[in-house]
């Protein structure tokens, strides 16, 4: 049986799969409000965030599908597949990869799912962003497709005609560090020059969560089925597979690489190659071939692909490791609850040294954010305020590119939730505003002999107008009767950080905001009452 | 053209010359044509209590001489209100929304080509926009929202009056306007003791840092030598912070005061206005250390008798 006819195959998958990235790029890479939330679906469905999250409906479905159609995942829904498949369009056609079938790494795979699970275990995600593709895209998009998308805009609004016409208007870039933005770059030229000579072999060798589906995919309902009487061995199949996984010596696919993308179907001229169903016919003639061979069985053990053997090599690894694992998880985790209480202990001094980095509300405390946050930017993307980027060692090395609240060009705006709704991982759980109200993300510190008030005997209280709780707030000077200065109720203070951004002073903040490795109940004072005052008449 | 057209044309047009008077909100065009008559002249300064916003800024643009006396026919203008804060209108925080629509308003019938209004937020601008409800309703009224938050739409304006701050980055919609408003709200000042119009002029400037690090008083006083000062400012005193200003929010009291105070001279605007706020809570003139330096830029005056001022209560 055959599903559909291969062209029709094939631009559905390309139309799925347009869709999917567009929103995604359109989540990550379009400035302010300009894209509604609604869009996050397009985030719910990735493997490792729904993984993390908890939302283990997702990962059963999209197994379960696996197991039906194969990959469809990576052709679909993930869009660094998505994008390797555009940055393959971008070569002219000759110097395209031409893959011949290249045999599977089975031990690289195997040590990458490991790697994987103890990642996942052991509670650092950021090492797991480096490989998983999701977090990847979100890394390149963030840093290069929006900023690419603000200097569009900005070059358009130049001209005054069009910039009125579409409404338009300059916008400002993120600046998220030099360091994340490397990164990005590097990623980018990385994808770019490996599919350019491997074609998608990330997807087959290096992705673990194209390892994990590949597992199921072997055993998938649907699949490409080989009519050996039609094939004439020209290989076009080959040459467009995406994956090299095609091997048409053998007529077979190694179809745990395979990425469903139905290009060797279209491109048989002969209809030697189908996707659907296993043929009763197929395998009687099968069985026939063999007899009528004679020495057919021991050609067929030969004949056994690589990729086939390593089953048992490959379970008996994973209780290997698990049981070292379960091990090391205990050691480690007595290691990570010494280090939170030493990290408690931190004195709130004036050195910078001693600064614990926040992490955005919602995240609860350091270690449940470390534990779910796959560094995909999406947050950082998002954040109306620019408050939350990528963090480059605030958090210790382990934590790289995991999103921080750094206080130099934005603050946390006291009713905003955005970052909550769409974080797809539950590293930022969601909250309402009240919620928000309530959490403590870190506490103002003042540094009086640093203040404007005391240095220069001048009047300032930028910290205190910024304050949204009344945490900061300016007070008659004694030193001085005609100035006010700041004074801090820290019990009140969100860490928004509004003080510290607005402080004047300059290298080290006059005020500033300390981190709290795991979040507090703020105090929060009654809301405002309309009070009626008798006013006699204009005062002059 | 076809005769048609041409008939239409000479048709739409009378009806636009007919109705254009009657449309522009009733008795009050008609009133200020009669007070333009007024030998003695408009007023120096307006100060009107006890009314809605719009009702009180028709009185008060009445009594000054009519919008007509700041505004022309195709006219580029600009409204600065305070939008600093994502705080809604009873947290008192930002200008009135009424009152800047009924500005607009005001505007748009004068024939003013385009009404634009921004503000140099301090709280992340497109929430102060909106929560502020001065999006909405300028937009309502036909005017547009421009964003402030770009140094790209600010541009270097040199203040050679000024002692400390000599430069300064200012918006560039209102270097280019034919006519600015400032519409301050008025409310207390953890640093510079009030926030009124003086102090609003802030938010037209890109580097406010430079203000706090640099004697804010002198800094505040510096840039009200602007080249191009604003035609007029529109202190907004309808809902009063009383304390803890100038953001508005917990914990922080609000006075109903319905007040507005209208003026060419920022100076004595502030000091009216201040000197109103005094009846509500102490507040002596003299802890307000930028109207005394604003006064020796000569940009206004403190002395209010040698203003002619029209006290309005409706």
């Amino acid at each position: 049986m055959q599903v559909g006819s291969a062209k029709l195959l094939q631009y559905g998958r390309r139309l799925g799969g347009a869709l999917i990235f567009i929103l995604l790029v359109l989540f990550f890479a379009a400035p302010g409000d300009v894209f509604p939330q609604a869009a996050q679906w397009a985030t719910r469905l990735q493997v490792v965030p729904a993984l993390l999250a908890g939302a283990w409906l997702v990962p059963a479905l999209l197994a379960l599908a696996t197991l039906v159609f194969g990959r469809v995942y990576c052709s679909l829904i993930c869009p660094l597949g998505l994008l390797q498949d555009l940055l393959g369009r971008l070569y002219p056609k000759k110097y395209r990869s031409r893959p011949r079938f290249r045999p599977p790494s089975p031990r690289l795979r195997q040590g990458i799912v490991i790697f994987f699970l103890i990642v996942l275990i052991f509670g650092n995600t950021v090492l797991l962003s480096l490989l998983e593709p999701y977090s990847l895209f979100g890394i390149m998009a963030v840093h290069l497709f929006k900023q690419g998308w603000i200097s569009l805009n900005n070059m358009l609004a130049q001209f005054a005609p069009l910039a009125a016409f579409l409404g338009l208007h300059p916008l400002q870039y993120s600046n998220l560090g030099l360091v994340s933005f490397l990164v990005a770059v590097l990623l980018l030229v990385f994808f770019a020059v490996f599919v350019l000579l491997r074609g998608r072999d990330y997807c087959g060798r290096l992705c673990p969560v194209g390892t994990v589906l590949g597992r199921l995919g072997r055993f998938a309902l649907l699949r490409l089925r080989f009519e050996e009487e039609q094939c004439v061995h020209c290989g076009r199949c080959e040459r467009v597979c995406k994956t090299s996984c095609l091997d048409i010596d053998r007529q077979e696919a190694d179809y745990s690489r395979c990425v469903v993308c139905f290009n060797c179907v279209a491109a048989c001229p002969h209809k030697a190659l189908r996707y659907g169903l296993p043929q009763r016919r197929a395998k009687t003639q099968n069985a026939l071939s063999i007899s009528e061979n004679g020495g057919g069985a021991v050609q067929q053990s030969a004949s056994l692909p690589v990729y086939e053997t390593g089953r048992r090599q490959f379970v008996g690894l994973h209780l290997a490791a698990a049981s070292g694992m379960a091990a090391l998880a205990v050691t480690h985790a007595a290691k990570r609850a010494q280090a939170g209480l030493a990290g408690n202990a931190v004195e709130t001094g004036d050195t910078a040294a001693a600064r614990i980095a926040l992490t955005p509300p919602g995240s609860g405390s350091r270690s449940h954010f470390s534990r779910r946050c796959t560094a995909c930017q999406l947050c950082v993307a998002r954040c109306p305020s620019r408050v939350l980027r990528p963090s480059t060692g605030e958090y210790g090395l382990l934590q790289i590119l995991q999103p921080r609240m750094d206080f130099h060009l934005g603050f946390c705006n006291y009713d905003c939730v955005v970052c909550s709704q769409v974080c797809p991982s539950g590293a930022i759980l969601p909250f309402t505003v009240p919620e928000k109200h309530e959490t403590q993300t870190g506490n103002v510190n003042f540094i009086q002999h640093l203040c404007v008030v005391e240095s220069k005997q001048q009047s300032c209280g930028a910290c205190a107008e910024h304050c949204p709780t009344l945490a900061v707030k300016m007070v008659p000077y004694d030193q001085a009767p005609h100035l006010t200065i700041p004074t801090i109720t820290p019990d009140l203070c969100v860490g928004c950080g509004a003080c510290e951004y607005a402080c004047p002073v300059v290298p080290d903040k006059a005020i500033y905001v300390q981190g709290l490795l795991a979040h507090k109940k703020a105090r929060i004072l009654p809301k405002g009452q309309e009070v009626e005052r008798q006013v006699e008449g204009f005062g002059f | 053209m076809r005769r048609r057209d041409i008939l239409k044309t000479i048709a739409l047009g009378g009806a636009a010359t007919v109705i254009r008077p009657f449309s522009s909100f009733g008795s009050f065009d008609v009133l200020a044509q009669t007070s333009n008559a007024d030998p003695t002249g408009p007023a120096d300064l307006v100060a009107v209590l006890g009314g809605e916003p719009a009702e009180m800024l028709d009185q008060a643009l009445y009594e000054l001489g009519g919008i007509g006396r700041f505004v022309r026919t195709g006219n580029k203008v600009v409204i600065k209100p305070n939008i600093g804060w994502d705080n809604s209108p009873e947290e008192a925080g930002n200008s009135n929304p009424e009152l800047i629509a009924a500005l607009v308003r005001h505007c748009l019938e004068a024939g003013a080509a385009k009404v634009s209004v921004l503000d140099h937020t301090c709280d992340q601008w497109n929430a102060c926009y909106s929560n502020s409800g001065i999006e909405a309703a300028v937009k309502a009224a036909g005017g547009e929202m421009l964003p402030a938050h770009n140094q790209a739409t600010y541009q270097e304006v040199a203040l050679p009056r000024a002692k400390v701050l000599k430069k300064a980055k200012i918006h560039r919609a209102i270097m280019e306007s034919d006519a600015w408003f400032n519409v301050p709200i008025l409310k207390t000042h953890g640093g510079a003791g009030m926030t009124v119009s003086m102090k609003n002029l802030m938010g037209i400037v890109w580097d406010r840092g430079y203000f706090h690090w640099n004697d804010l008083n002198q800094c505040i006083a510096d840039i009200c030598t602007l080249p191009k000062p604003p035609v007029l400012n529109i202190v907004d005193a309808y809902r009063v912070l009383l304390e803890g200003g100038p953001r508005g929010g917990r914990g922080k009291d609000v006075a109903m005061a319905k007040g507005l105070f209208a003026s060419p001279d920022m100076v004595a605007v502030d000091t009216a206005a201040i000197r109103f706020f005094g009846q509500l809570r102490a507040m002596p003139l003299q802890n307000i250390a930028y109207l005394q330096k604003g006064a020796e830029l000569a940009v206004g005056t403190t002395d209010l008798d040698t203003l002619a001022i029209k006290r309005v209560k409706i």
